[in-house]
């Protein structure tokens, strides 16, 4: 039995006939929380999708807790507390805040629960709260960000994989989100969080990656690595 | 106009608004949520008329009306999850699923509508109806089966409504209609959705199928005007809004009863045609249409 | 069977298969089999037009067959109820159908997708109420019957086996084949192209996209009428069912199965389709059963139609070389 929570090994696997992610490794321990960065459209959301079930790999292997799961749908690795809250498009347009987040805990473990969760939510979120019966079409870029990471906190989480939380966002609200992945975190929750900005995540995370070029160029800690020089190395020179 | 032709109007129109609403509320169901049209949704009323003729009829298994009833709407809904499988899962996920879809849902009409043939023979049936008599309303008499009729249909669409917005199955399908991946990652089997919204699709048309069938005649072809006027209503309502749809319905029910009453049954299509033609080239996504 | 090669420059199939047309009815015996050849071909020039606007211009076009029967109707009125020449008759079947083309393309000019699909079934739908209202002039449900054959100096030209029908249609065909190639190999056809699969970019380029929509519809409706003329004379009827789902079906197969966006694909659908089709014709509601059902398995099991299967199958034989889609 591996001591590690979630293991990615020498995983390979793209679109169609496009491959993206070359042979990628990586582990997550428990209560710990990585960091994945790296340039545009080299694979990170990639990697995410693969362990939640989206797309299949092609070779190497994701395991959970010590057992396989790359070949389990998403709605499995959901019940296993695998929780992936992608980039983008994450929302139910037509629905309000409350029905958003009602949904996050449709699975049955969480439903029963999704009072406790949802005042949980509030609590870390008080913005939403006040516009909970809105429809979420009406939510300000960061109050959306907000509501996607709520529905993640509405089920069953073991594991919370954030994709580029902060894209686009004021640095007030970078701030705000900030605060709440941490205290997220402070339970003990394990976290992989994905980010262009490279001074947000190394805040949150205790161990970093670089993904480029569909593969691990470097694995670190925040302490260890000079925050100018990557940045200079992938930004060529400063943010 | 006379007060005779306005309350004919009105009491043709909500029939035959009733109906359509019920045919054009399951396309668009499955439209929304599958992001398929179904072009054998005519077929699957015409069968859920004649299963439902079966059951209840003397010279099928003669169980009477309720049991030819609930016979036929759960007959459909299991024929529509074996339509899904068939003809619409294999192709999730290809480039041209639209095209491919209207073409397998096209031959799976044709395999109903000749099977339907071939089992009931080509001369017409007809449904009893479910409450007798008539009596007068508004200076006109009207049979109790259209009223009925009248008020069933807004009531089967408001549980509808309902079941859709205050259900948990209902919200996952209203989910998987807005943001299918966001379901996946919150753990919907979306596969499960797509069966279940399919199979209520079909029992929404067995029941336009046995309203039509009680009003008129159960025959192979009876699918083929109320599908093309289905058409017209989602096109008119526009596909993506479901209330959109609901009022199309109505409309386009009640011009056509406007119309066959001045101008007969080969004047109505084609002032409904130049409608929806006035319609799209205002507004091209229909009059409540999202997409 | 006639080989169909989509490389350009390759003409010798082409001009082996066109041997193989004229020769025929000169080696076979069977006047049924000749039958066949007739309608194949006839099929042949509606299915590659069809392929036109729906498959290389996109236009997801489900009136096409309305236009066909259009051009039968107008071609068997004017002639039986009015007297006038075949010929004439099938100048009428063009005209009628290109009129329709246009009518029909009028409302999806800036529709999209299953939009455009819905409007033109209507349409296709709003000819046939039209027609069987009109039943004093088209036989309304029973269709349009004893339409006189068409004659060239006397000499009509139903006789002999049909032979004059057969090069008729040969005619057609050649005609049909030969326009269409041209329109889709010209700077017209290339523009149409980027259109379905380049929207945006087409029309950044200047691209109009309502007047190459109404262009294609129109040119896709020129022999498909005249066709539709000549296969009314050539049947002596033409009958409703020509808007049912049961022709939609058969013919959009043999553009798919066929290979859309190739012109010659279609043809060779319809040659195949026609002979399984017609074969069945005394079979009754079990003809439509059993078509339907061949479609919903191909479909299953050849996902990309059974000419890429045979494309494939050849490559690997070393017999066709790997073209791919146009």
């Amino acid at each position: 039995m591996s001591p590690n929570l979630l293991e990615v090994n020498q995983l390979a696997t793209g679109y169609g006939e496009i491959q993206v992610l070359e042979g990628v490794s990586l582990h997550l321990k428990e209560g710990e929380r990585i960091g994945l960065f790296g340039p545009n459209g080299h694979g990170k959301t990639t990697l995410l999708r693969a362990i939640s079930g989206l797309i299949r790999p092609w070779r190497g292997s994701i395991s959970f807790k010590g057992s396989n799961i790359d070949q389990m749908t998403p709605r499995a690795i959901v019940d296993l507390g695998l929780i992936h809250v992608s980039q983008g498009n994450t929302l139910f347009p037509r629905m309000t805040v409350l029905e958003n987040l009602h949904f996050g805990a449709y699975p049955k473990k969480s439903w029963s629960r999704r009072s406790e969760s949802q005042k949980k939510v509030f609590d870390l979120f008080p913005r939403l709260a006040e516009r909970k019966n809105q429809r979420c079409s009406t939510l300000s870029g960061g109050e959306r960000q907000m509501l996607a990471i709520g529905i993640g906190l509405m089920a069953d989480l073991k594991v919370l994989m954030l994709d580029e939380p902060t894209l686009g966002l004021a640095p007030l609200m970078k701030e705000m989100l900030s605060e709440a992945i941490a205290r997220i975190t402070a339970e003990g929750i394990p976290l992989i969080l994905v980010e262009q900005d490279v001074e947000f995540m190394m805040e949150l995370t205790d161990r970093i990656y670089l993904l480029e070029g569909g593969r691990i160029a470097l694995e670190s800690t925040p302490d260890e690595v000079d925050e100018g020089e990557i940045l200079k190395m992938y930004f060529g020179g400063g943010d | 106009m006379e007060l005779l032709d306005l309350q004919t109007i009105l009491l043709s129109g909500l029939t035959l608004g009733s109906m359509y609403a019920l045919m054009a509320t399951g396309l668009s169901l499955v439209w929304g949520t599958l992001r398929v049209f179904n072009f054998a949704h005519g077929s699957l009323m015409m069968f859920g008329a004649y299963l439902a003729w079966t059951v209840c009829h003397s010279r099928g298994l003669g169980w009477g009306l309720s049991a030819g009833i609930v016979a036929s709407l759960v007959g459909l809904f299991a024929l529509g999850i074996l339509l899904y499988q068939i003809l619409v899962k294999p192709f999730m996920g290809r480039l041209n699923l639209v095209l491919i879809v209207v073409i397998t849902t096209l031959a799976g009409s044709i395999f109903i509508d000749n099977s339907s043939h071939l089992i009931w023979g080509p001369r017409m049936k007809r449904l009893p109806r479910l409450i007798g008599g008539e009596f007068h309303l508004l200076g006109t008499s009207i049979s109790a089966q259209e009223a009925l009729v009248i008020l069933l249909a807004p009531a089967i669409l408001i549980l509808l409504a309902l079941f859709l917005k205050r259900s948990k199955l209902g919200m996952a399908i209203r989910g998987v209609e807005q943001n299918r991946e966001a379901s996946l990652l919150i753990g919907v089997n979306v596969e499960w959705i797509y069966a279940f919204t399919f199979g209520l699709s079909a029992s929404l048309a067995a029941m336009a199928g046995i309203i039509l069938g009680s009003i008129r005649f159960i025959t192979p072809t009876m699918g083929g005007d109320p599908l093309t006027r289905a058409f017209i209503v989602v096109i008119l309502g526009g596909l993506g809004s479901l209330y959109g749809t609901m009022t199309a319905a109505y409309i386009v029910g009640l011009l056509e009863a406007t119309c066959m009453l001045y101008l007969g049954i080969y004047g109505t299509p084609p002032v409904l045609f130049l409608t929806m033609v006035l319609v799209l080239t205002f507004k091209p996504t229909g009059l409540f249409g999202t997409e | 069977m006639p080989q169909a090669s989509p490389n350009k420059g390759k003409h010798l199939p082409l001009l082996v298969s066109l041997g193989v047309l004229v020769i025929f009815p000169f080696v076979n015996p069977s006047s049924y089999m000749q039958h066949l050849v007739i309608l194949a071909m006839l099929y042949g020039v509606l299915a590659s037009s069809w392929d036109l606007s729906m498959g290389y211009a996109g236009i997801f076009n489900f009136g096409h067959m309305a236009l066909f029967a259009l051009g039968g109707y107008a071609a068997g009125v004017s002639s039986l109820h009015f007297g006038l020449s075949p010929w004439l008759g099938i100048l009428f079947g063009a005209l009628a159908s290109v009129l329709g083309a246009v009518l029909v393309s009028l409302p999806v000019l800036r529709v999209k997708g299953i939009y455009v699909c819905l409007v033109t079934f209507a349409f296709g739908q709003l000819c046939l109420h039209l027609i069987l209202g009109q039943s004093k002039y088209t036989g309304g449900s029973n269709g349009l019957v004893m339409i006189p054959p068409i004659s060239m100096g006397g000499y009509a030209f139903n006789q002999h086996n049909n032979l004059p029908y057969y090069f008729l249609a040969l005619v057609l065909l050649v005609c049909s084949t030969y326009f269409l190639r041209r329109v889709v190999t010209s700077h017209f056809g290339v523009s149409i192209v980027a259109l379905r699969d380049f929207e945006d970019l087409a029309v950044s380029r200047g691209v109009a996209v309502a007047r190459q929509r109404l262009l294609t519809m129109a040119g896709s409706a020129v022999f498909t009428g005249a066709t539709g003329a000549v296969y009314a004379f050539y049947l002596s009827s033409v009958s409703p069912e020509l808007f049912g789902f049961g022709y939609l079906a058969t013919v959009l197969s043999m553009i798919l199965l066929g290979g859309s966006s190739t012109i010659y694909g279609p043809i060779m659908g319809a040659f195949v389709l026609t002979f399984i089709s017609e074969f069945m014709i005394s079979f009754g509601p079990w003809r439509f059963l059993i078509i339907a059902t061949v479609i919903i398995l191909v479909f299953l099991f050849y996902p990309d139609g059974i000419w890429a299967a045979v494309k494939t199958v050849g490559a690997r034989l070393g017999l066709t070389p790997k073209a791919e889609q146009q």
